[in-house]
């Protein structure tokens, strides 16, 4: 198969590696598992699937996604609810997603360019954490209820905005008209193109 | 209409709407993991899992909406160009990308004994990909590359969507340059009403056509005296030659013991063959049938033009290796029925074992005089038999004889051509000018 696809002009997505790797260790730090284990299975989770982006793609590319989706929920499984590790949970998993997106094997890919795919998910995120906070209450329901609730909001902002997308023409791009192909042109002269004599020359044999 | 055939006018086929927006395997993953994580913390009512939950659960709706409103249609234009085995793809993908050219996925498949000479290059426009493939064929070859199939992709690879568009198949056709030369040949007479069909052909027989320079050396017979006593210089006649004969060309699609690779790459160049043939005979309006033998004998009769140019070429196309081997005594009688007794038959076969050889002198016992094309399965097994640098000469040569002595048993019935250079059939072009090719005893 020849596949042409254009030749990455970002880096190796080393940076964003890093990034992640120190959120998740410091999320571990803060959580539940005993101190040194915590960061150990954030930064594992990091490591084992960078290894397995960098080689070839199974799945559409979905198999290096599966340590670090496992390191973050047992991460979030044991951590204890609070404002600080509410923050770190939404963004650690934030921070996957930039970096799943950040794939030097996909030419499509790229951080920057995800951003405004990702944008409403860092707001829905961010709501849920200030709609927590201010509330006033029980921290675990409250927070439960405002991470519902934002939840909510985006997903009904994404549903008003496909209700009121305008979908594009299915009409052809208007151009010349074309003449009909293969065989049923005729030829040009009104003539039959059997009975055109050639240039064409032999000697006699 | 065109002669007294109908035609029908291929008209573009009405817009499809654009496909599905479909998930990748990577949203279903993300689905997943969000799904259980937001059920785990409405369980233990810890909302720590919700949070990292959300943006897994929000994302991939979020990636939806963002393919579903963009680009619906993508057109291509593309063209293969190069000589021999060198094929040059070169086309362009039209649509109003804007930024986001980078998005858009295609792969061209490509054929079976091609290789890729270097990378693909691309081109990004804001309305236009160009893009440039180099290929190179191992042997000739007629083949269809399908059109590729378009996919936007959103930049975090959850979402993608197959795009509408005009975009054809590009046909491939590579055969022996020698055989653009072989229409010239003036093939054995077994036209019943010779001059009543002129050829496109110019010579020194025939019905009259103009008046030209004469060439040095030609002989003054062929001057026309007083068209030069009127003008005052030499002038020589053209003529217009009239058709000598037909040819049918008949494709041996019975299975080999070679097995179904080697099967089948030996039916792409008889193919590549036989439409190179048949391409340049019909080009000087001479008569070309067709013909293809596995279990049944599968037949396009005589005729010359360019609806029958298709119908030849369509045909040849859809030759295919058959799974079982019909008698020779049928495809005989199937030949007898289609076609006029003493029409030149060019068979082409491998002819890789005794027993398919009684196809010969069963068509020939119809009054079909044979002409055997053979091409040889030896370039395709070379150095495959893991021997030493030393001893594969020696090797190909003891099978080159061992094929000589196989063929020898078929010169008895016709002309054999054992055609193992696959990019030049100048050894049949040569038989074929001989005066008396289809007088073998």
């Amino acid at each position: 198969m020849s596949a042409p696809t254009p030749s990455p002009s970002r880096g190796g997505g080393i940076g964003m590696t890093v990034v992640l790797g120190v959120v998740a260790g410091f999320f571990g730090l803060l959580g539940g598992l005993p101190w040194f284990l915590g960061p150990v299975v954030g930064v594992l989770g990091v490591v084992g699937s960078a290894l397995l982006r960098s080689r070839e793609p199974v799945l559409g590319g979905a198999v290096p996604l599966l340590p670090g989706l496992v390191a973050l929920a047992v991460l979030t499984g044991t951590a204890p609810a609070g404002p600080p590790t509410d923050l770190l949970a939404g963004l650690t998993a934030l921070l996957f997603l930039l970096w799943a997106a950040d794939d030097p094997a996909r030419p499509a890919g790229g951080g920057r360019r995800a951003v405004p795919t990702l944008a409403p998910a860092f707001l829905a995120v961010g709501l849920a954490w200030v709609l927590s906070l201010a509330l006033i209450g029980q921290p675990a329901d409250i927070s439960l209820a405002g991470a519902l609730l934002a939840a909510a909001l985006v997903v009904l902002a994404i549903l008003f905005a496909s209700l009121t997308h305008r979908p594009p023409s299915l009409a052809p791009a208007a151009g010349p008209p074309r003449a009909p192909t293969g065989a049923a042109r005729s030829p040009p002269t009104g003539m039959a193109e059997e009975d055109r004599p050639s240039p064409r020359r032999v000697r006699p044999a | 209409m065109i002669g007294d055939l109908p035609v029908e006018i291929e008209e573009e086929p009405p817009l499809a709407p654009p496909g599905p927006v479909r998930w990748t395997w990577r949203a279903y993953l993300l689905l997943g993991f969000g799904g259980v994580l937001a059920a785990f913390a409405v369980a233990s009512r810890d909302p720590v899992p919700l949070f990292a939950g959300i943006p897994l659960l929000i994302v991939p709706f979020l990636a939806a909406s963002h393919v579903a409103g963009r680009l619906s249609r993508v057109d291509l234009a593309w063209q293969a160009t190069g000589l021999g085995p060198d094929v040059t793809i070169t086309g362009e993908l039209n649509g109003e990308f804007g930024g986001e050219g980078v998005d858009i996925a295609f792969q061209v498949p490509r054929p079976f004994g091609a290789t890729e000479v270097g990378p693909p290059k691309l081109d990004i426009g804001p309305t236009r990909i160009g893009f440039t493939i180099r290929w190179r064929l191992a042997e000739p070859s007629v083949m269809v590359v399908p059109a590729p199939p378009v996919v936007w992709r959103d930049p975090v690879g959850l979402t993608e969507r197959v795009l509408d568009g005009a975009r054809p198949s590009l046909p491939i056709e590579r055969y022996p340059p020698s055989l653009h030369r072989m229409g010239s040949i003036r093939l054995e007479r077994t036209t019943t009403l010779p001059g009543e069909v002129r050829s496109r052909l110019l010579g020194a027989s025939g019905e009259f056509f103009g008046l030209r320079e004469p060439a040095p050396g030609e002989p003054p017979r062929s001057v026309n005296w007083r068209a030069t006593a009127r003008a005052g210089r030499l002038l020589a006649n053209d003529y217009r030659l009239d058709r000598t004969g037909d040819l049918l060309v008949l494709l041996d699609v019975r299975p080999t013991s070679l097995g179904p690779d080697v099967d089948e790459r030996l039916l792409g160049v008889a193919r590549a063959a036989a439409h190179g043939i048949a391409e340049s005979f019909l080009q000087s309006k001479t008569r070309i049938g067709f013909a293809s033998f596995g279990e049944f004998l599968k037949a396009v009769p005589l005729s010359t033009g360019r609806v029958h140019r298709v119908r030849l070429l369509r045909a040849i196309a859809a030759a295919r290796r058959e799974p079982a081997a019909g008698p020779a005594m049928r495809c005989a009688l199937g030949l007898r029925r289609h076609y006029p007794r003493g029409v030149t038959t060019l068979v082409i076969s491998t002819w890789t074992e005794e027993p398919t050889f009684n196809l010969v002198p069963y068509i020939q016992r119809q009054g079909f005089p044979v002409i055997l094309l053979s091409p040889s399965p030896l370039p395709m097994r070379a150095g495959s038999g893991g021997l030493t640098t030393a001893d594969e000469p020696l090797a190909e040569r003891l099978e080159r004889l061992e094929r000589r002595v196989l063929l020898s048993a078929l010169w008895a019935h016709g002309p054999v051509v054992d055609w193992d250079d696959f990019w030049t059939l100048d050894p049949l072009a040569r038989l074929l000018r001989r005066p008396s090719y289809g007088r073998v005893a």
